[in-house]
């Protein structure tokens, strides 16, 4: 079967196999708690009997949660989720021929990726944390998502319970919280920029100006954002279409370090020859909660180096201000603008949101950049939740915490991995931030590392002295099968 | 720097003439391509014996120049891959992308490194101590001899650069005339 051809084909197609479909691949369950088991297949005959009940919901095994619709619109308690890694396909029986058909960074593991990804140094996976620390023993990252720790403790049991654990081996768990809402340790609200996908959502009802995405740059058999370019389905068929690839990823924050970070430049900022540009004397006193000039500047630093404020308001749409003021009160779009010219916009060249802010790197959407044919083409879905406690700026701690990260789309190599390598690190879609890494989550090292605030007249502030604020400390290139495919697996060996 | 070495399906002067004729009926399409990659320094075709060589000097990572290339002009690809050996096999190369890539990658010449001695530091950390500095291309150790004896076509380090660390695009920015 050849990929479907039109959007409207799309759409149809898709919303006919939405029940194919593992429900986390196309929504975020936003419930408060998420668990991320790491098991290794003990005995496969028992880990495939286990995937045929978690598909069919029987022998006390937690059934899988699909894209269909809830039932009677009602959210389900718990929602369950598989990711086979390499090792994975391989320790369930998938057949070499099949195993060969995936992509070579897929087979080689996000170990073997490390340089891609800018594991190194402090993040170096010879220092993971455990079960991290032994990549090739993680076959499956099994993922619960409820409302409280019981229910997830209830369907972990289930799942150590299936043939009194004879399946699998846990090798370890990672559990995130989301205990603020859509807010991040760093204290961004997270999240906002998803692509829209053709077949699933509504042109005319978003806001935001990017193009939907073609469901192909997240579902393996589908039309790709590369005009007439199709991603390799692993065959048969029902092992791969309807696949999806997810980079899991436990990334640390460094959130006091970063703290410290906006202290010191905006301090810096407040002295310097461009303090009233960024922040004119007063304006402050609009914001909410009239914040002293330090405080306002500090919070300016931030939303420069994200490219949003950190309650989610765009630089790009709101340069000077967390709080703008809007015609009829109403509250500013958080995804309605672009970099380049547009209806009602001049290009930006940095002075609202600079080229090398978080969000600019990751997805420059229209907006010009070296590599012409990569606008839009790079798209991830990111499914992220906070671990740990939130940081009390009041008392400073050394408790583990950051995000437990879920960047999904159908090639990691054209995807995940070229955002990584060419954009969030080296920042080769721009001449001018060229050399540099990401504020946020770069390769920064706290000496030559720095950022560029640009300012008018062609000027830039330059931040220096950028410590590298966010660290891997585990993770796994992970398949998510459709149901079919999960059903294929499970059939092996029959 | 890629340096691809492809030996001709027709090794004569007739094969020869096949390769020159594919490269000349694409030239401005390639050239176009080139442009939109936007990150390509350098590049140029030769021919050397019965092989189709195509040497470029690009930015950034190896499978995102391919891929972006093959999004961009992927019929120039597929016309001259036509005219290799081993070839028909990765064409269209838009229905066969990463197989493409990877044909691409075993043709590329071996590259003696020359990297600095950071990166090997990184390199060496995340490959379990297995590091590159043992074909470092001033030790000229008996490993590469085998390499040689192996493959006889390898590239000496990544060249000269006359902008070393700085890429394309900041090149022509720089001088004013648009990236």
């Amino acid at each position: 079967m050849s990929a479907v051809a039109s959007s409207s084909l799309e759409a149809e197609y898709l919303q006919e196999h939405l029940a194919d479909l593992q429900g986390n691949i196309v929504r975020g369950y936003r419930r408060n708690w998420v668990r991320h088991l790491m098991l290794m297949v003990d005995t496969p005959t028992a880990a495939r009997r286990f995937l045929a009940a978690a598909v069919a919901g029987t022998d006390g095994a937690p059934a899988i949660t699909t894209a269909r619709e809830w039932p009677n619109g009602v959210k389900p308690e718990t929602c369950f989720n598989i990711g086979l890694t390499f090792g994975g396909l391989r320790a369930l029986g998938v057949p070499d021929a099949s195993l060969a058909c995936f992509p070579i960074e897929f087979a080689q593991g996000m170990v073997a990726r490390a340089v891609k990804l800018g594991d190194v140094g402090t993040s170096d996976p010879r220092l993971w944390d455990k079960p991290f620390d032994t990549p090739d023993r993680i076959h499956v990252v099994a993922t619960i998502h409820a409302d409280d720790r019981d229910h997830l403790d209830l369907v972990q049991s289930q799942l150590q319970a299936f043939e009194s654990g004879a399946a699998f081996t846990l090798l370890g768990a990672v559990e995130g919280n989301a205990y603020d809402g859509a807010n991040v340790h760093f204290g961004y609200k997270d999240g906002i920029s998803q692509p829209r996908f053709v077949g699933i959502h509504d042109p005319e009802r978003t806001p935001d100006r990017q193009p939907l995405a073609p469901l192909g740059s997240l579902l393996l058999g589908l039309r790709t954002a590369y005009e007439g370019v199709e991603c390799r389905v692993p065959q048969p068929d029902a092992l791969g279409r309807l696949g999806c690839f997810n980079a899991f990823r436990v990334l640390e924050q460094d959130v006091a370090g970063f703290e410290d970070y906006l202290d010191t430049a905006a301090t810096f900022l407040l002295k310097g020859p461009h303090g009233d540009e960024l922040l004119p004397p007063g304006s402050e006193k609009k914001w909410v909660g009239a914040p002293s000039p330090h405080a306002a500047m500090r919070e300016l630093v931030a939303a420069k180096i994200c490219g949003r404020w950190r309650n989610g308001t765009p630089l790009r749409l709101s340069p000077h201000t967390p709080n703008p003021e809007t015609p009829c009160g109403e509250k500013i779009s958080e995804t309605a603008f672009d970099y380049d010219a547009g209806v009602g916009f001049a290009r930006d060249d940095g002075v609202n949101c600079p080229h090398g802010a978080h969000i600019r790197r990751c997805n420059p959407r229209g907006g010009t950049i070296v590599q012409r044919v990569a606008n839009n083409t790079r798209r991830l879905v990111r499914r992220g939740t906070p671990y740990g406690p939130p940081y009390d700026p009041t008392k400073r701690d050394t408790e583990k915490r950051g995000l437990l990260g879920n960047f999904m789309c159908a090639n990691l190599g054209a995807q995940f991995e070229a955002v990584m390598c060419d954009w969030l690190n080296l920042g080769l879609q721009d001449p001018q931030i060229t050399g540099t890494n990401d504020p946020l989550l770069g390769v920064n090292d706290g000496e030559g590392s720095f950022f560029d605030i640009p300012v008018k007249d062609g000027k830039t502030v330059r931040l220096d002295g950028l410590p590298r604020f966010v660290n891997t400390r585990g993770g796994a290139y992970a398949f998510l099968p459709s149901v079919p495919a999960l059903r294929y697996i499970a059939s092996l060996g029959a | 720097m890629m340096n691809l070495v492809m030996p001709l399906k027709e090794k004569s002067p007739i094969g020869r003439a096949l390769a020159v004729q594919a490269i000349a009926d694409n030239l401005d399409a390639a050239y176009a391509g080139l442009d939109n990659v936007g990150t390509v320094n350098f590049a140029q075709f030769v021919i050397v014996d019965n092989n189709l060589c195509m040497i470029s000097v690009y930015d950034g990572d190896f499978s995102n120049y391919i891929r972006d290339f093959i999004s961009t002009i992927g019929a120039v690809f597929d016309a001259i891959v036509g005219q290799i050996e081993g070839g028909d096999a990765v064409i269209p190369c838009e229905k066969n992308v990463e197989a493409f890539i990877e044909w691409v990658h075993d043709h590329d010449m071996y590259q003696v490194p020359d990297m600095p001695t950071d990166v090997l530091a990184a390199w060496n950390t995340t490959n379990g101590g297995t590091s590159p500095m043992d074909d470092n291309l001033r030790l000229l150790p008996r490993k590469l001899i085998l390499q040689l004896r192996a493959n006889p076509n390898i590239s000496l380090g990544s060249g000269y650069r006359r902008y070393p660390g700085f890429s394309a695009a900041q090149v022509r920015h720089k001088l004013g005339v648009g990236w």
